[in-house]
């Protein structure tokens, strides 16, 4: 009686482990489709979005012409939220007196599915350090937008890191920080010539390239400005124009934002269209080679 | 034994010793079930940390690892250019001085300052040029002893 009891209650006991057991495996079989198998990469976390969101500058100048500015403005301290920079922000003293120059912060231009590249390039240098003096090459918080993240950076956040990352999170994903053809400038340059196919357009440096830039005829405004080097290329974001009066005369400032130098915006005289004061401007056409910009 | 045989006998006690070896049974059952749903369902914790895609790499090419070297001696040549003109010209950033009559700036690799005028007919062309040498002097002290003016004159 006993032996029978005892066989009875383990043949229901394995049998009701065996169903249990099926039924736990089916529960999560993605081949019987009756439960949803977490995905091997779970949803990304982002990082949260860097503070002092970038404000576009609306109205505070008459701009009479699209894509440039008239005047330059000087003033004191500014906020990183505030539509300008102060350039001498950059410097020992800092920006501590109201005859230093505002660089407006650009707008417009270049722009992905997921905003403007020039946005992308404000929130970057919101997150660049804001020291007074030393090497403009980390990053931190890292700044997100649609999908897309820059990552942190303690050091070696190079020069085109910045555009690659603005265009992607512009939404422009064609460029990557694992592509050394991308990496390296004088091969983005290279890589900028054969991408018209997609949308992306090199034009060459030339007084007339910042003069359409003025009237609005082909805005540079985010696109990539190449300055030739003796030893290499280097790359910015091209940020905002400002002409001053005469304005047919196209005298003013360009300005670009970059990464991994001293300072986070560089300013270059414009004289009757011509951009100055670059490392090789011996020759206009060697000092800036020209502009990689996204139609 | 005969203990043994007298309890097997004994319908109740093993009624009783079935029921307990059952219920032992189910609770073995039970928390063997629990164990594997635990282990089904606990995800890796590597898993849930989101890589960004945007990063290098751990492993990077040598030809990508060779790019960013030569990128940062690049920016490297690009910011001891910086540097030096702002030690070298420390008022440079105060630069250019303009109005609706001139342009001022200076040419880094010529070491002379450029000087556009815009004189309207009536304008005395000699005191918009003390305006502005007064101004680079005085507000910016800069010493233009050594730095000539190429003045350029566009009449308006």
């Amino acid at each position: 009686m006993g032996i029978i009891l005892f066989s009875l209650v383990f043949s229901v006991y394995s049998g009701i482990q065996n169903k249990f057991t099926n039924r736990t495996l089916a529960q999560f079989s993605p081949k019987l489709g009756t439960f949803d198998i977490p995905s091997a990469t779970p949803m990304p976390t982002y990082p949260p979005e860097p503070t002092n969101p970038y404000v576009p500058v609306t109205n505070i100048y008459v701009t009479v012409k699209p894509g440039s500015q008239v005047g330059l403005i000087t003033g004191g301290p500014v906020s990183s939220g505030a539509p300008y920079y102060c350039i001498d922000d950059e410097d020992p003293d800092g920006c501590d007196d109201n005859t230093a120059f505002w660089v407006p912060k650009g707008s417009g231009g270049a722009a992905g599915s997921c905003g403007t590249v020039i946005e992308q390039g404000h929130k970057i240098v919101n997150s660049l350090p804001h020291f007074l003096k030393g090497k403009r090459d980390s990053l931190s918080p890292a700044v997100s937008n649609c999908g897309y993240t820059t990552g942190t950076y303690s050091s070696g956040y190079i020069s085109t890191y910045m555009p690659i990352d603005a265009y992607n999170l512009a939404g422009l994903r064609e460029m990557s920080k694992n592509n050394s053809q991308n990496v390296l400038a004088s091969q983005l340059l290279n890589w900028w010539n054969i991408q018209s196919t997609t949308g992306y357009i090199f034009i060459p440096y030339s007084p007339a390239a910042i003069q359409n830039h003025a009237s609005g005829a082909r805005p540079l405004t985010g696109c990539v400005m190449f300055l030739n080097l003796s030893g290499g290329v280097h790359v910015g974001l091209v940020n905002s124009l400002e002409l001053v009066a005469p304005q047919s005369a196209g005298n003013g400032i360009i300005s670009i934002l970059q990464s991994g130098v001293s300072f986070y915006v560089d300013r270059f005289v414009v004289d009757a269209w011509n951009i100055k004061n670059t490392p090789l401007h011996q020759t206009p056409l060697q000092s800036v080679a020209g502009f990689g910009c996204h139609t | 034994m005969e203990k043994l045989k007298k309890i097997l006998q004994n319908k109740k006690a093993v009624l009783i010793v079935g029921l307990i070896v059952i219920i032992l049974l189910f609770i073995n059952l039970y928390s063997k079930l629990n164990k594997n749903k635990i282990t089904q369902f606990a995800p890796d914790e590597n898993q849930t940390e989101y890589i960004a895609p945007s990063l290098p790499p751990l492993t990077q090419s040598a030809e990508l690892r060779e790019a960013i070297s030569l990128q940062q001696k690049a920016d490297e040549e690009y910011s001891n250019w910086q540097n030096t003109t702002r030690t070298d010209f420390p008022w440079i950033n105060e630069l250019p001085v303009h109005s609706e009559k001139y342009f001022v700036y200076f040419d880094f690799n010529t070491k002379v300052f450029i000087g556009k005028l815009y004189p309207l007919v009536s304008d005395d062309v000699d005191e918009i040029k003390n305006e502005i040498q007064n101004k680079l002097t005085t507000d910016l002290e800069i010493p233009l002893e050594q730095y000539p003016i190429d003045w350029k004159i566009f009449p308006q």
